[in-house]
């Protein structure tokens, strides 16, 4: 055993503490290790000296002294914000019962509360709850469709149903509604500013009909940037658009509207040639692209339709067809005219 | 942690039941702890600061803090490992307050430097020797004083082992120093004792 071990284990030693093999080996350690030797009987004597060092007892009255201590504390203290929880539930053993009965009485509340929102939540939306529940009431009792007779998730499945489809319904029509309105306004104020507009008192100061345009523009924009339409529902659109023109435009003249298919080109240079004198224009024109044939749409004054018709009997055989898209009948009579090769 | 206290029988079992009855309500059985604890806590306190006065002042201390911390307290230890713990540290914060240094160096030579004289521990003995008494209170003022000197973490080995007899074990619970550490610790305050002291006892 080194020193440096013996050292620490001396006091051990001393003390009779050590295991015996340790006890050996420092024993053997100190016959041959004079500084160890040396420290062991420095050891002795210092224990000797601290042996009479009495134990030390605490002074008389030192139990009263405590107790005012703890209660010159408790007075310096303020009151101990004690948390919620700890408030509520603590301490556990005295708390137990008065906690119990506390939780039974809050889930009856809670109970009591929440179960009609529940059975509010289950109820169909009302205008379609209503209708339903009328139905049912006027139904006789006891019929298979009576009120009593039917189970309620049935009434509640069917009454979700139709106000899907309602919604659904309400979702389609409702861009194009605001377009019709947007259209309108656009109209009235195109119409007041035709000339010899037949309702001027109805007309619009000027500031008035622009912030009728702007409406009507940005509802326009609105409702096209939001529900973007299917190409149908333009087509249908533009036609409403163009027959709300004539509509209210009508102070002028009604006009007409005509396809007309024909086979070369000499026939096209002389439908334009005629159409201008007649007061009418071209709105369409399309060349001939497959089986389909080349035809022009022309919209001419009512008054001049039937003049523009005996003319086209000079440039072709005419033949009168029923119009393709029932759409263009809304307003004005379509018809398609086709102008064949005079044989 | 070291030197569980066996909570079935014994020392244990009662103090758990002394501080349960505590945390219940009952006043008494905290006066019954402080009255089983005391002496050792004054002792403690009085080898730490050195005087009486302070030695007084450090153990109702202790006793405060115990009394407030109880509740916390969850036999993770002995009582008196853990009693002894909050005493040591209500020492150190003792002795490391501005007010103590002051009166360190103020009133050290008015005080009495060890309380509990071994005068009034010998009055009752029928071999009392007046040179006897004062060669023995000698060899307590030397050790004493050289103890005194120090270090503080080597004064409260010396002690807590030496004086107050705590085993390793419970000196490890007390300070929350490893075993080989306190061992090592120890022999480096002795070998500084035996430089003081050599010659002289």
């Amino acid at each position: 055993m080194r020193c440096g071990k013996a050292h620490l284990l001396l006091d051990d030693y001393l003390r009779g503490t050590l295991a015996s093999a340790e006890r050996d080996a420092v024993a053997e350690h100190l016959v041959s290790c004079g500084k160890c030797s040396a420290e062991l009987e420095f050891l002795k004597r210092y224990r000797e000296g601290l042996a009479s060092v009495p134990p030390l007892r605490a002074p008389a009255g030192f139990l009263a002294k405590v107790r005012e201590g703890i209660a010159r504390d408790t007075a310096a203290r303020p009151p101990a914000r004690r948390g919620i929880i700890s408030r509520l539930f603590l301490p556990l053993t005295i708390k137990l019962p008065l906690e119990a009965a506390e939780l039974l009485a809050t889930a009856a509340l809670v109970f009591v509360l929440v179960k009609p929102t529940l059975d509010e939540s289950m109820r169909p939306a009302p205008s379609v709850s209503h209708q339903e529940q009328e139905v049912a009431a006027e139904k006789a009792p006891g019929s298979p469709d009576s009120r009593e007779a039917r189970p309620r998730y049935h009434a509640f499945s069917r009454a979700k149903k139709s106000a899907k489809t309602e919604r659904i319904s309400q979702e389609k029509t409702a861009p194009v509604l605001e377009i019709d309105l947007a259209v309108a306004s656009a109209t009235r104020y195109r119409a007041d500013r035709a000339p010899g507009a037949a309702r001027e008192e109805e007309a619009p100061s000027p500031e008035a009909r622009g912030q009728v345009m702007d409406m009507a523009r940005s509802r326009a924009m609105k409702s096209e940037s939001a529900s973007q339409p299917a190409p149908h529902v333009q087509r249908e659109e533009a036609s409403r658009s163009r027959a709300a023109d004539e509509e209210t435009a009508g102070g002028v003249a009604p006009a007409r509207q005509a396809t007309v298919q024909f086979t070369s080109t000499e026939q096209i240079v002389k439908i334009k040639k005629m159409i201008r004198p007649l007061g009418g224009r071209i709105i369409g024109e399309n060349s001939a692209a497959g089986d389909r044939p080349a035809y022009v749409r022309v919209e001419l004054p009512e008054a001049n339709y039937a003049k523009f018709v005996d003319q086209l009997n000079q440039v072709g055989q005419v033949t009168r067809q029923p119009a393709r898209r029932a759409v263009l009948n809304r307003r004005s009579v379509d018809v398609q005219v086709n102008v064949m090769e005079q044989k | 942690m070291k030197g569980k206290s066996d909570n079935t029988a014994g020392p244990g079992a009662e103090e758990r039941k002394l501080v349960e009855r505590f945390l219940a309500g009952d006043e008494r059985a905290f006066d019954l702890i402080v009255t089983a604890h005391q002496d050792a806590v004054y002792s403690l306190c009085a080898r730490f600061t050195g005087n009486a006065e302070d030695a007084g002042d450090c153990a109702q201390e202790v006793f405060i803090k115990v009394y407030r911390n109880l509740k916390d307290f969850r036999f993770g230890s002995a009582l008196a490992t853990w009693i002894y713990r909050i005493a040591v540290n209500t020492c150190r914060n003792h002795l490391e307050s501005s007010g103590y240094r002051a009166a360190e160096r103020t009133l050290r030579l008015d005080r009495e430097p060890f309380p509990g004289a071994v005068s009034d521990n010998l009055a009752g003995d029928s071999s009392f020797d007046p040179e006897a008494l004062f060669e023995r209170k000698e060899l307590e003022a030397l050790i004493m004083g050289a103890i005194g000197t120090l270090p503080e973490v080597q004064r409260e080995l010396v002690v807590l082992r030496d004086m107050e007899g705590k085993s390793y074990d419970e000196i490890a619970g007390i300070t929350g120093l490893r075993g080989g550490t306190i061992k090592s610790k120890l022999a480096r305050a002795r070998q500084k004792l035996r430089e003081k002291l050599e010659g002289r006892i």
